[in-house]
């Protein structure tokens, strides 16, 4: 994530990433959405073998990654297909439900949205405010007519193989497709490792492609019993270099110390 | 206490200390039902050994103030027993739980606390769980001070324990267990609360049968032992009043 990057994501909220899929790429995810059938667009990981390897594109997962940090795991994904004259939808903060975090000052979870249609703004454009994930989470989102009326709002339209990064505190809707095309895209959702995910159950094969590597092993959490402790609050992707997440804080060098008998240790293993 | 002033004491400093949670009859079945599961190792696995431990999961005495702490959303993710013997230099060093979480803002965050219920005396040479009051409110990255001893971290407090006693700590404030200097064993039993969009130790089918029977019979043991509900998102999971 270079700094001009990490500067749009953490002012308005969102980040574009223009041409984050080849041509290549983009031709085979949109056969595999039409091989999926509107039945399956919640089942993509057992549909496609491409639905898995997208969620460690290495131009999205890096920055991903940077944003959420070393702990990084996937919450869902799934498919949308937004048809002509289909109703939009409603503001709201996609992690309004999640207690006890002060969201404005947090990354809980961020969206990573995949084009495969372009958009224009008549055709079910993202709309957000900007810098709204720093609002304090008791601000009330008001109501307004039209999704459009929304003050200080903007259209967000990407382009067949853009990648839409939006914060999950962010004040976002999406507007009425007005147009006479469809629009499709993949939804990816990213938390972290010790929170729980909303992945359909993989079959055999889909968890066994997802068990290949241990990045993908950690995003799609395959590798872990619920039973063992160990990894619950810490784990970390490989071949990256280390995030603390962002916003960026410092960590304390030290993690234990005054044990007397022990050096002081940068390890945290303590135990009450 | 009243969950508003437990609320505004875990606010203020990190922990809530509930003198004589357990007292009585109830106190002396807990801690028979502890030395039971200890005899047989089984300090690790209370639930299925000892059916009795699951009262102490919403018990009056602390979870009114649990409710309040962590949020409408709370759910458990463990409950277990330990003994630290008499005589033991193993104390745990300083140190705050949530060291390694990332990206999120915890000074003004509850992510977990965690509940101590002391079934023997910690006297003040003992294995005495001791915390730096308001500690949880230090900006993230706060460097924790290259001490050798306990007893040399500034401004903490050492929380001297009765049995029937119960502790409640933030997971973020700086806390850490002295060393057994004394002639008596530590008998604790120890909880973590979380939210229910979180991960649990346990799943359902992990308890005996009764266990599983009285869980399921309660809307809010459902929601503490992180049992979903068809149709309700694990984001949107509340207690009944």
């Amino acid at each position: 994530m270079t700094n001009e990057q990490q500067a749009e994501y953490e002012g308005p909220g969102w980040l574009l990433i223009k041409q984050c899929l080849s041509a290549t790429e983009l031709s085979d995810l949109r056969s595999a959405f039409e091989q999926a059938g509107e039945n399956s667009l919640d089942d993509l990981p057992n549909s496609h073998d491409a639905f898995i390897h997208l969620a460690a594109h290495p131009n999205a997962l890096p920055i991903l990654h940077r944003i959420i940090g070393d702990n990084i795991q996937l919450h869902s994904l799934w498919g949308v297909r937004c048809r002509p004259g289909e109703v939009g939808i409603g503001w709201k903060r996609e992690v309004a439900g999640i207690l006890g975090i002060d969201h404005p000052n947090s990354n809980m979870m961020v969206q990573a949205l995949f084009y495969l249609d372009d958009v224009s703004e008549d055709s079910g454009a993202v709309l957000a405010v900007p810098g709204s994930q720093r609002f304090k989470n008791a601000l009330p989102i008001p109501e307004t007519s039209r999704y459009e009326d929304m003050p200080h709002s903007v259209s967000i339209m990407p382009q067949m193989g853009d990648a839409l990064i939006l914060h999950g505190n962010l004040w976002q809707a999406r507007a009425d497709n007005r147009s006479n095309r469809s629009i499709r895209w993949l939804r990816y959702d990213y938390i972290h490792c010790w929170m729980r995910h909303a992945l359909p159950k993989l079959s055999a094969h889909a968890e066994e492609v997802a068990s290949k590597t241990h990045n993908l092993s950690q995003l799609f959490a395959t590798s872990l019993p619920h039973t063992n402790s160990s990894g619950y609050w810490g784990r970390e992707l490989e071949g990256f270099p280390r995030s603390g997440g962002l916003p960026a804080r410092k960590f304390s060098n030290l993690c234990v110390v005054g044990r007397e008998h022990q050096a002081n240790s940068s390890d945290p293993l303590g135990k009450s | 206490m009243t969950p508003e002033q437990a609320r505004n004491q875990y606010d203020a400093q990190g922990f809530i200390h509930f003198p004589g949670a357990l007292a009585g009859a109830e106190l002396a079945e807990i801690q028979e039902c502890f030395e039971r599961a200890a005899k047989e190792k089984a300090l690790g696995d209370l639930l299925n050994r000892e059916p009795r431990f699951l009262s102490l999961i919403d018990h009056p005495a602390w979870f009114p103030a649990i409710r309040a702490v962590v949020g409408e959303d709370v759910m458990l993710r463990y409950l277990t027993g330990g003994i630290i013997p008499a005589r033991a230099e193993i104390g745990s060093g300083w140190h705050c739980d949530l060291s390694t979480i990332r990206a999120i803002n915890l000074p003004e965050s509850i992510i977990m606390t965690k509940l101590f219920v002391y079934l023997a005396d910690v006297p003040e040479d003992g294995a005495c769980l001791a915390v730096v009051p308001g500690s949880h409110r230090y900006q993230m990255g706060h460097p924790l001070p290259d001490i050798a001893r306990h007893e040399d971290m500034p401004h903490h407090r050492k929380l001297v324990m009765k049995a029937g006693d119960a502790v409640l700590m933030s997971g973020y404030t700086w806390h850490a267990r002295f060393h057994n200097r004394s002639d008596h064993a530590r008998k604790v039993l120890e909880s973590s609360y979380i939210h229910f969009w979180m991960k649990t130790q346990y799943e359902l089918n992990d308890f005996k049968p009764e266990v599983q029977e009285r869980i399921l019979a309660s809307h809010n043991l459902r929601q503490l032992f992180g049992v979903q509900e068809p149709g309700v998102s694990d984001w949107e999971r509340r207690l009944l009043p």
